[in-house]
Order: C-alpha cells, then sequence, then structure tokens
C-alpha cells in the first residue's frame, strides 16, 4: 500500500471543514441558540473544539506517529 | 476439516450473556403501557444513556470482523470509517434534531409526509420498510456466520437463536428495554474490545512491543488518497464520512427514535455530542483493536503470516484470552449484534404503524389496539428477518442486491432529508423527484459506471463503487435544487416548526406556550401526593423552588428519581402549577394521583425537579 500524503488529510479537513462552517452558520443564524445562554455556549464551544480535535488526532497520527 | 474454536466454559458464558440480557430486557415490560412509551420510551431518559446506547446500535455484528480485518491489513486508517463525524455534527444537533424532536414526529416518513406531501411520505415508507426488515435479515446473516465460523453452530439457527432473545425482549419491553439492554450492551462491547487491544499491548511488551512491532505504515490514521482500489482515502470519504453517517444519523429510524427518548432538547444534543467527541473514538478502537494487535503478532512471530484479514480478530483474541474470556469476546460479537437488531425492530414497528396502520387500515382506536400491533409488527419483522437468512445463504446475488439497494436509496434520502430540514424554499414537488430521480440515477450508474468518471477522483475503476455515493448526492442534489427553482416555494404555515429558520415556532407548538429559556437549577425536593382540583396534569413547588429553577407558572417541568443511575425510570414530564403557599411544605413538591402513577414515584420519594422551558 502506498504511503499516505498530506492531501488526504488536507482533503478531509477542507471538504468536511466546509460543510462544518455551513452546519456553523447555520447554528449561529438559528433563531433559537442564544450564546448568552451558557448552555448554547458551551455546546458551540465544544463543536469547534471537537473539529479541532478530530484535527489534532489526525495530525497527530500523520505527522508524528508514523516516525516514533 | 473447519476447526471450532471456544472450550465448553466459552459456551456457558455466552450462553449466560444471553440470558442475563433476555432476563434485564424483559424487566422493563412493567415501563411499557403505551405507544408512546413502547416507542420513545415515555420520553425520559437522560443523555448518557442515549449516548452509551447509540455506540451499541453504531457497532453491529460484522463490525468486529469487518474493521479489525482492515486494521489487520492498513493498519490505524481502519478508524476513517467511524472517525469522521464532527463534519455534519452542527447540522444533525442544531437543524435535524430540534426539527424532529419539537414537531413531535414519530417516523422518517411522517416527517416527509409533514414537511412535503402524502406522496413523498408513502414512497419513504416503502423505501424504509424494505431497508430496514432486508437489514434485520442481512445482521442476523452475518452474525450466523460469524458463529459458524467461530463454534460451528449452523448459520440458520444461530440466527434463528439470536433473533428469538432479541424479540423476546423488545415486544416485552420496546423501547426502555432497547434502550437499557443497548447501554449494558455497549459497556460489554467497548469493555472486551478495549480489553483486548490493552491486554494485546501488555503482553507485546515482552516481544519487542506493540509499537515497534507494527510496520510504519500501519501508523497513518489515513489512507493514501485515491489507492488501491479497494481501501483509499477520497472513496471511504463520500462512502463513510459524508454519505453513511448521514444516513447513520438522520435516516437511521432507530437512531432518530433514540434521540426522540431524550428527557429534553439539551439532552438529546447533549448526547449527540457526547457520543461523537468521545465514545466513536472510543468504538473505532475497539472494533480495529483486534486487528492491530493481530498485525503486531505476526510481526512477532506468534501469529502465522498466512493469517488473514477475516481471521484477524478471533485468532488474536483466541490466542491472548483464557478460556471463559474468550466466551466474553464472543458474547461481545453477539451483543453487538443484539443492539443493533433491538433498534432495527422497533423502528420497523413504529414505521409499520405510524405510517402504514394507523394511516391506512385502522385510522382510530385505543392506544392499547396501536400497541397490540406494534408487538405484533416486532414478532413480524422478526420473522421476515429470520426468512432471509437462507435466501441470503442460497441467493448470494439477493444479499448483494440489498447492499445495492441500500447504496441505491441512501443518497437521495439523505438529500431529501438535509435539504428538508435546512432549506425553508425547498418544495414537496423537490423532494419527491430527488428521491425518484435519485434512485433512477443511482441504478443507472450501477449498470453504466461510465456516469462515475467525472467524479472518480483518480480511483482505478474496480473501486468506483465506493464513489457511487457522492455521484449519487450531486446527482440527488442537483434535482432537489433544479426542481425546487421551477416550483412555488411552500406556505410559512406549511413549513412552520419543520425546518431550520422555524424552530421556535416548533418550541411554542410543543409547549404550547412561549418557551422559557432562563437558565436554572435542578430543585430537590420530597413528594407529598395531593388532589388538585383544577387541573391535573401539573405539580406544585415552593416559590423558592420556582426562583431556583427561573420557572414560571405553566413551563414545562420534568419531575424525576433522585437517584441519578436510575436513568429516569422513574419520572414524568409536566407543567408547573401555581406556587405552594404552605410554609412547612416548601421542601416538597405537590403530584397528583394520575401523575404518582404515570411517573411510577412513591409517596414521600426525594426527586429533582428542572424545569425543560
Amino acid at each position: 500500500m502506498p504511503t499516505p500524503t498530506i492531501s488526504s488529510l488536507l482533503y478531509q479537513y477542507i471538504v468536511g471543514g466546509v460543510l462544518f462552517v455551513i452546519g456553523m452558520i447555520l447554528v449561529f443564524k438559528s433563531d433559537v441558540v442564544d450564546l448568552k445562554l451558557r448552555r448554547y455556549r458551551i455546546m458551540v464551544i465544544w463543536l469547534i473544539a471537537g473539529y479541532f480535535i478530530y484535527l489534532a488526532i489526525h495530525s497527530f497520527f500523520f505527522f508524528v506517529a508514523p516516525r516514533l | 476439516m473447519q476447526e471450532i474454536l471456544g472450550t465448553p466454559l466459552d459456551y456457558t458464558v455466552m450462553i449466560g450473556y444471553f440470558i442475563l440480557i433476555v432476563a434485564f430486557g424483559s424487566f422493563f415490560a412493567r415501563y411499557t403501557r403505551t405507544t408512546k412509551e413502547f416507542f420513545l420510551g415515555g420520553q425520559r431518559f437522560p443523555w448518557w444513556i442515549i449516548s452509551f446506547s447509540c455506540v451499541a446500535t453504531l457497532v453491529g455484528s460484522y463490525s468486529f470482523i469487518k474493521y479489525a480485518s482492515v486494521g489487520y491489513l492498513y493498519g490505524f486508517s481502519s478508524t476513517m470509517s467511524y472517525v469522521n463525524d464532527i463534519f455534519l455534527l452542527p447540522i444533525f444537533m442544531f437543524c435535524w434534531l430540534p426539527v424532529i424532536y419539537f414537531s413531535k414526529v414519530l417516523s422518517i416518513p411522517e416527517y416527509l409526509g409533514k414537511r412535503f406531501d402524502p406522496q413523498t411520505r408513502v414512497m419513504g415508507t416503502i423505501i424504509l420498510i424494505i431497508y430496514l426488515v432486508g437489514y434485520v435479515g442481512i445482521n442476523l446473516y452475518t452474525l450466523g456466520v460469524a458463529l459458524h465460523t467461530l463454534i460451528g453452530l449452523p448459520i440458520f439457527w444461530a440466527a434463528v437463536a439470536v433473533a428469538v432473545f432479541a424479540t423476546i425482549y423488545v415486544v416485552a419491553g420496546g423501547q426502555t428495554a432497547v434502550i437499557w439492554t443497548d447501554l449494558l450492551q455497549a459497556f460489554i462491547l467497548l469493555i472486551a474490545g478495549i480489553g483486548l487491544f490493552v491486554g494485546g499491548i501488555f503482553f507485546l511488551k515482552h516481544h519487542g512491543g506493540f509499537w515497534n512491532l507494527l510496520p510504519t505504515g500501519h501508523k497513518y490514521a489515513l489512507a493514501y488518497f485515491n489507492k488501491p482500489a479497494d481501501f483509499n482515502f477520497v472513496g471511504i470519504f463520500w462512502q463513510d464520512a459524508i454519505a453513511n453517517s448521514f444516513a447513520f444519523w438522520m435516516m437511521n429510524q432507530g437512531i432518530m427514535m433514540r434521540f426522540m427518548s431524550a428527557k429534553s432538547m439539551h439532552d438529546s444534543r447533549k448526547a449527540a455530542l457526547f457520543c461523537i467527541l468521545v465514545l466513536i473514538i472510543v468504538a473505532s478502537v475497539t472494533t480495529s483493536g483486534g486487528g492491530w494487535i493481530a498485525r503486531a503478532l505476526v510481526s512477532a512471530g506468534l501469529l502465522p503470516e498466512t493469517l488473514t484479514g477475516k481471521e484477524a480478530f478471533v485468532r488474536a483474541a483466541y490466542f491472548l484470552c483464557r478460556p471463559g474470556v474468550f466466551g466474553f469476546v464472543l458474547a461481545a460479537l453477539t451483543a453487538a449484534l443484539m443492539s443493533t437488531v433491538d433498534t432495527l425492530l422497533n423502528a420497523t414497528s413504529a414505521v409499520f404503524v405510524n405510517d402504514v396502520w394507523r394511516p391506512h387500515v385502522v385510522k382510530k382506536a385505543p392506544d392499547r389496539h396501536y400497541l397490540k400491533v406494534a408487538r405484533i409488527a416486532c414478532i413480524a419483522g422478526a420473522i421476515i428477518g429470520i426468512a432471509l437468512v437462507p435466501i441470503f445463504m442460497r441467493f448470494k446475488t439477493i444479499y448483494a442486491a440489498h447492499g445495492a439497494f441500500t447504496a441505491t436509496i441512501t443518497p437521495p434520502m439523505v438529500v431529501a432529508i438535509v435539504l428538508g430540514c435546512t432549506w425553508k424554499r425547498y418544495t414537496s414537488k423537490a423532494a419527491f423527484w430527488t428521491l425518484l430521480g435519485g434512485m433512477i440515477l443511482m441504478f443507472v450508474s450501477i449498470k453504466y459506471d461510465i456516469l462515475l468518471t467525472p467524479f472518480s477522483c483518480g480511483i482505478p475503476r474496480s473501486g468506483w463503487f465506493f464513489i457511487r455515493a457522492l455521484y449519487g448526492l450531486v446527482v440527488s442534489g442537483v434535482i432537489g435544487v433544479v426542481v425546487t427553482l421551477l416550483t412555488a416555494p411552500p406556505s410559512k404555515e406549511k413549513i412552520s416548526g419543520l425546518v431550520w429558520g422555524t424552530e421556535r415556532e416548533g418550541m411554542i407548538k410543543f409547549k404550547g406556550a412561549e418557551p422559557n429559556e432562563r437558565e436554572g437549577k435542578q430543585a430537590v425536593l420530597r413528594i407529598k401526593q395531593v388532589e388538585l382540583s383544577d387541573e391535573e396534569d401539573i405539580v406544585k413547588v415552593s416559590p423558592k423552588a420556582m426562583e431556583l429553577m427561573q420557572a414560571n407558572t405553566g413551563d414545562m417541568l420534568y419531575v424525576t428519581d433522585y437517584r441519578w443511575w436510575m436513568g429516569g425510570l422513574h419520572s414524568t414530564h409536566t407543567k408547573a402549577g401555581d406556587p405552594i403557599t404552605e410554609e412547612e411544605d416548601f421542601d416538597k413538591v405537590y403530584i397528583p394521583k394520575v401523575l404518582m402513577d404515570r411517573g411510577r414515584f412513591k409517596k414521600g420519594m426525594k426527586v429533582r425537579v428542572e424545569k425543560i422551558f
């Protein structure tokens, strides 16, 4: 099997990222999400953090793990 | 001659597990007296139960074998199919969940009917019933094959045994039994899978170390972009990360019912967040770990080089486990099946009662009639599923045909549902043609795969089946957009509460009044049963408790047993009445008899009361 290149990582987080951003725009423009309320704020923070957690996991297993 | 694995102790552990699950599930029969309880468990569950039970449903009977096989052959990139649901999470949590929760629909076809028209609902019903019943059969068949390979049981009778066990507790306890048994089965699955992985790592410490034994190419979490044909990144991205993930979370009737069973919208969202951010990652290690360990065992010379992917999980488990423990791993395999099949049976029954029986056969009858039909439909679903097993065994083309059918319906259904819940302008005609036109074009692409050329992303032709999902999403999306723009938009009244941007209207309809979203805390009180003269579906608490909860008279409240681990089994939704005026009862909550019965409360019981909105 050929060694993976960075194109897989970029594709996942750019194309998937577009979908994620569209979703987040819908969240911010939703008529029920009031970011002044703690419960919505925390969820939105976790959503955004989740994207970066996933990115960090995949980046680790792309840049670091194979060289350990 | 086929080698049979396991010892009598392993089989005893496995049979003991079956008996435990059936007894545990059947216990919940006492919590199922209405169709709402049978299908939605009375909408009483906290987020953590929903989240864990979803993982058990997600991990199917084939998951251990399939993903361990991929993990053995390709390493950590076997997690690609699971670890990618984050992209759809905002749409799922904030567009789809509020729409289905507040509109009180019971099934996907019912949503299609309300959002679009009866024609689209009928099409959705037919598609879903074929999909669900066929899927029951496939799950039974794959487990039958697994048990046959492992312990030599005939495929058909292994499938019958599992189907009978699952049907007994689903018929008895409905959604409550499904959720609680799935919770238990999720723990079994996770403990077995993670235990095997961690145990393997410890064992390999003395043989060179797991990390050193794993080939470098196995340490990448994503595969090469478009090669080889049978395992490449871009194909799996479109098939699993996008099409199948949307299908699992938004088209799967069982999953929809699971999230509707949560005690509140907030719990529903929390369940989704926790499941996708934490549990799915754990589940991916659970299902793939056996394959990674098997690869390291082969590198260490402890398993033969000739080991195939399909054997990886079982051989690694058998090598590492002592007698009895291997039986526990077998139990985890069957847990993976039962937790998927029970969800499918309950879901099939919901679609049948809600979209076939109630609207077309017996329109108005007491609830107990529909409850009886729901139970019969569960049994019928199981019988059809079992009947499909020998057909799948004899005619591999039928098995393949159901796979092709699933692949064909998924992109158009996903597009119709996603556009339906996110785009106000999307019309009924567009939804109908998205489904019909999308499916026709998907069928055509199976016959003439040349249509997939523009979407191939450089994948060798033999692997184009992966990219059919992208093709299906694009053609269905184009049909949906074009027909929408050529037809008149739906009226505001028609889509109220059924699409993003109208969720607030949905909340108002759900509550029957303006929502109160001020953030309060739970009040811990003791029950006092009272006779409330004017209205019975209310409870009364002290002004201080009302202030603590930031609640007003008429707000929706949720009263539940103080013990969190009871998971809402003793609970009910109600409304806040005028505050109590008797000072000596300020630490009490007044509850009328009807709610005492509904919530299964006892006099003097300590409860938590919280405002929903």
